[in-house]
């Protein structure tokens, strides 16, 4: 089939990659103006390596926006929430294009509830479909491509065999589809964030109760996972879930639960323990030296929403910087991907160092933070590390690290719930 | 008609002739005066930027609009405003200078350059630590954010900052996190008891304002609140630092408290306490509006100030509602003066209106140490208007008393797009319409009794249905309610209350009415507390109610 793939999301990504390794043609019209510059680049390198193979191919073409053929068999609109007012730019242009009705529209952006029924009233004699973004940074192409079931929403019958024909390649029995209205998917999508969202809070909660009652939360963590009705995902306690995505999904979910009347502070609680526990680190300084940080100089490890990706969206990084540059701070900073990000976001200030090296960001702090798991601060130099710092203070956002093995090579270690 | 001061005018034969234009305006109704004349609106009401003052309903003529004038003239009001706007000591019983006006100047100011940099250097440091709260970066001692402030003050301290908080509680400032503002006065622990269940002290953040440092009322609520964080957070001088700030003109006394220096903010002698929310005592109002509109406020009492220093007197409105009060008092022999907003939002206006006329103006001792020959204040009083329609107004209409009325109001309200009435703003507009025909038809009633009333319903109306009228009264209309226009009408009336003290030669700025009574509560505290059993050299009925509240407290 021949399909147009609109968006430079990682999901636009992934599904160009994955259409055009089925033997589909596939034009990716990742550039919305002639103004605007090169291909997103994704640090995902599996996926990469696929963009490169099949654009070599020639099943895989990019383009921008206004050399865009219309005529397609197949729409798949990928956007961020940010890009809303863009989409419908497009969407319009395409209304006042000349092809053929119906063709299979795939609204795969979440722009919250009914968000793909306002496409369909621009585009109102097209088949509709919309189907859920899943794919997690760090591990794109597989969490598209191993689900279990593929949620798909779609208001009538007689376009399912349209959306199977697409992805067969991919998922070619009939039980891998999940079939439901579109507004019920759309509501499952915001649901499955907010699940998750919610695990991390009440982990989150947790911990600060473990702390308080001289309880190790790593212990508990396991002990929970162990229990197979749990399982052990989104179960980390730590500095606060972060990325673009799923903070925008609990916002929008959150909106629409208080929208709709109903008496909820459940969603509300769940952001604010994650607002919170953002600032985390910073209030543990804070309480090891007594409110007294004016001039510190505080290394941070990290600053990527999670590990395996330079985003920085919603990243407990900012609570960070913002509070510790407030009391007059030095920050610091390392991170292998993110560094550009945060270069991009704050510019050059006097209170902000960044670090290319890991080891050079700790030389002269009073502490280490460490926000993001990559997996290069798993096992530091401690020797190198209790030299190199004025102080020696870890503070392990993450519960990385062992407690007891730290403290013996001569820190003091703070982590979060233990 | 200018205003030059006439060497040839003198007190006493000015007030003999406004006495004089009293008995021939006896005889005559405000009715017949507004018959009279068709152009007694325009002839009477002055536009100011955004604000507009009406006095055509009081019952003035001509003649007795020039004998005030003389009268001021008199008693040297020019040249008494110039030594207001100076650094001359005219608080004599205090040898102190009155200058709240300074509080107000552009910080460019070139006649008082000094001044203003005093002045501004102090603003600047509450206006970083307002960013500060407003960023969600000020902490308590766990790191925690403060969410909410407390503002332990009473008399100038607590009354200015609270009326403005409530009456601009429209334009509060979004800020990074939700910040609630609280006031906390009275000396028996009231407010903080109901308060105190519901904050964390962790989150909590007390602003000690006393211009002295001394005042017990604020004392003992601040140590009450002191023990509460102590118990709460344990006793360490650097737990004092993240809660609390002081402002005061001490700052020995608040560094003995404990209140680290960075959170003392500072004050001067030459400001009195009721003129004080343009200071750092403003700082709850700074919190509530944003710095922004706390500019606001300043600006809008600035203009004032400029307005009453060089209008001549007879455009002059501070002069004009000075010369109306006092004519009122001392020659139409009213004694009380109802202060009547109709806008919910200055609920606190009449309160802040009696502490700085009362306590200003309530004086019998004249400058030159002999007793007045007039009478000074009247009683003020007053209330939200619409809800002293079904309390006091009966009595204004239809008692035995004579009272004249300040209503004031805005034009606009349920204007800008406030995300608190957003919803329902054509439903509130019209609330507001009617709460506005309401204080025009109270006016109204108040000045042409029956006349008001449909004349063909008159004849038939038995005498207690009818009203006699006559009742003079202001009406201040402001474009809206804004920092800027409520920094006008403050800084209007206590430019007033400085007319006025003027005409009767007191001292406004003193207030030895409220020392003594403190003294004596000093003196009876140890015996209430048990230190002290002699009650020898007490009055009789002192001597028989303590003995019932020992009896009490000791059963």
């Amino acid at each position: 089939m021949k399909v147009a793939v609109l968006g430079k999301t990682l999901f636009s990504g992934v599904m160009s990659a994955l259409l055009s390794e089925c033997g589909h043609q596939v034009v990716w019209c990742n550039s919305f103006g002639a103004d605007e510059s090169a291909l997103p680049y994704f640090q995902d390198e599996s996926l990469q390596l696929l963009l490169q193979k099949q654009e070599k191919s020639g099943f895989l073409n990019c383009c921008d926006f206004q050399h865009l053929d219309f005529n397609q068999d197949v729409f798949f609109f990928s956007f961020n929430a940010t890009e809303e007012q863009q989409a419908f730019q497009m969407l319009d242009t395409i209304r006042h294009a000349c092809f053929a009705h119906p063709k299979l529209m795939i609204n795969a952006s979440t722009f919250g509830l009914h968000g793909t029924q306002r496409f369909q009233q621009l585009l109102p004699n097209d088949d509709w479909i919309y189907l859920p973004d899943i794919i997690q940074e760090g591990n794109a192409l597989r969490s598209f491509t191993q689900a279990t079931q593929l949620i798909v929403g779609c208001d009538h019958v007689d376009i399912q065999p349209k959306i199977k024909e697409l992805l067969r390649p991919l998922f070619p029995r009939a039980q891998q589809y999940l079939f439901m209205p579109v507004l019920d998917a759309e509501f499952t999508k915001l649901s499955i964030s907010g699940m998750l969202a919610t695990r991390i809070s009440y982990m989150n909660d947790l911990a600060s109760v473990a702390e308080k009652l001289g309880i190790d939360i790593e212990q508990v963590r396991q002990g929970m996972a162990a229990d197979n009705r749990i399982g052990s995902a989104y179960l980390f306690p730590g500095v606060g879930f972060g990325g673009e995505n799923f903070s925008h999904d609990i916002r929008t979910l959150t909106h629409a639960v208080a929208d709709s009347g109903v008496k909820n502070q459940l969603l509300e609680q769940v952001w604010d323990i994650n607002e919170q526990q953002k600032e985390l680190l910073f209030r543990k300084l804070w309480n090891y030296f007594r409110g007294d940080l004016k001039g510190k100089v505080i290394a941070i490890w990290g600053a990527a929403f999670k590990e395996n990706t330079p985003s920085i969206q919603q990243s407990p990084v900012h609570a960070m910087l913002t509070a510790l540059w407030a009391q007059g701070v030095t920050v610091k900073l390392h991170d292998p991907q993110a560094i550009a990000n945060i270069e991009k976001v704050y510019g050059p200030r006097e209170d902000l160092i960044l670090c290319k090296d890991q080891y050079q960001a700790v030389e002269g702090a009073h502490a280490l933070c460490l926000i993001t798991a990559w997996k290069q601060y798993g096992s530091p130099d401690y020797p190198y590390l209790i030299k190199l710092m004025q102080h020696p203070l870890i503070l392990d956002g993450r519960n990385l690290y062992d407690p007891t093995y730290v403290k013996t090579r001569g820190f003091n270690y703070i982590g979060v719930g233990r | 008609m200018l205003s030059h001061f006439n060497p040839n005018l003198d007190t006493g034969t000015v007030c003999q002739k406004l006495a004089s234009n009293k008995e021939q305006l006896q005889s005559e109704h405000l009715r017949e005066l507004f018959a009279a004349d068709p152009e007694r609106f325009n002839r009477y009401s002055i536009q100011f930027e955004q604000l507009l003052f009406d006095y055509s309903k009081h019952r003035i003529n001509k003649n007795v609009l020039q004998g005030l004038i003389e009268w001021a003239d008199a008693q040297n009001l020019r040249s008494w405003i110039g030594s207001l706007f100076s650094n001359q000591e005219i608080n004599y019983t205090e040898q102190r200078a009155a200058m709240h006006w300074a509080l107000r100047l552009p910080e460019q100011d070139q006649q008082h350059a000094d001044l203003a940099a005093d002045v501004h250097a102090q603003l600047e440091r509450m206006y970083a630590l307002v960013e500060q709260i407003h960023a969600g970066q000020r902490r308590g001692a766990t790191g925690e954010v403060i969410q909410d402030v407390v503002n332990i003050g009473v008399g100038g301290s607590d009354l200015g900052p609270l009326m403005v908080t409530h009456a601009l509680s429209d334009f509060k400032y979004q800020s990074a996190q939700p910040l609630n503002v609280h006031f906390v006065s009275t000396m028996d622990g009231s407010q903080l008891s109901e308060l105190l269940h519901q904050l964390r002290p962790e989150t909590t953040l007390f602003i000690i304002s006393s211009k002295s440092f001394g005042t017990i009322d604020t004392l003992t609520n601040a140590q009450t609140v002191r023990l509460w964080l102590e118990k709460a957070l344990g006793q360490h001088p650097y737990i004092l630092k993240h809660h609390f700030i002081g402002v005061s003109t001490k700052p020995e006394k608040m560094t003995a408290w404990g209140i680290a220096p960075e959170n003392q903010l500072l004050l001067w002698d030459w400001v009195g306490g009721r003129y004080s929310l343009w200071s750092c005592i403003g700082l709850p109002i700074a919190l509530s509006i944003g710095i922004e509109g706390f500019k606001q406020l300043l600006a809008g009492a600035y203009a004032v100030d400029q307005h009453f220093q060089y209008q001549p007197f007879e455009r002059n409105i501070p002069v004009l509602m000075g010369l109306l009060g006092a004519w009122n008092t001392n020659f139409l022999d009213i004694q009380t003066h109802a202060i009547l907003p109709y806008d919910g939002r200055l609920k606190y206006f009449a309160s802040y209106l009696q502490q700085l006329e009362m306590e200003s103006n309530g004086k019998s001792i004249q400058r030159n140490g002999e007793k007045v020959q007039l009478d000074t204040c009247p009683i003020i009083w007053g209330e939200v208007g619409p809800n002293a329609q079904h309390a006091f107004y009966q009595l204004l209409h239809q008692g035995t008393q004579s009272v004249s009325c300040d209503f004031i109001a805005p034009v606009e309200r349920y204007n800008s797009q406030q995300y608190t009435y957003a919803d329902s703003a054509e439903a509130l507009v019209e609330q507001h319409h009617l709460a506005l025909s309401n204080c025009l038809a109270q006016s109204r009633l108040l000045a042409f009794g029956n006349e008001a009333l449909d004349q063909t319903e008159l004849a038939s109306l038995p005498a207690y249905k009818q009203y006699e009228g006559n009742q003079p009264s202001s009406t201040l209309l402001l474009q809206e309610l804004n920092p800027y226009s409520l920094g006008m009408l403050i800084a209007l009336y206590e430019h007033k209350v400085f007319v006025q003290s003027v005409l009767w030669n007191i001292n406004p700025f003193d207030q030895w009415g409220v020392e003594k009574g403190k003294e004596i509560a000093n003196q009876l505290l140890p015996i209430l507390n048990g230190e002290q059993t002699d009650l020898d050299g007490l009055d009789g009925s002192t001597q028989g109610l303590i003995k019932i509240l020992l009896g009490k407290s000791n059963g």
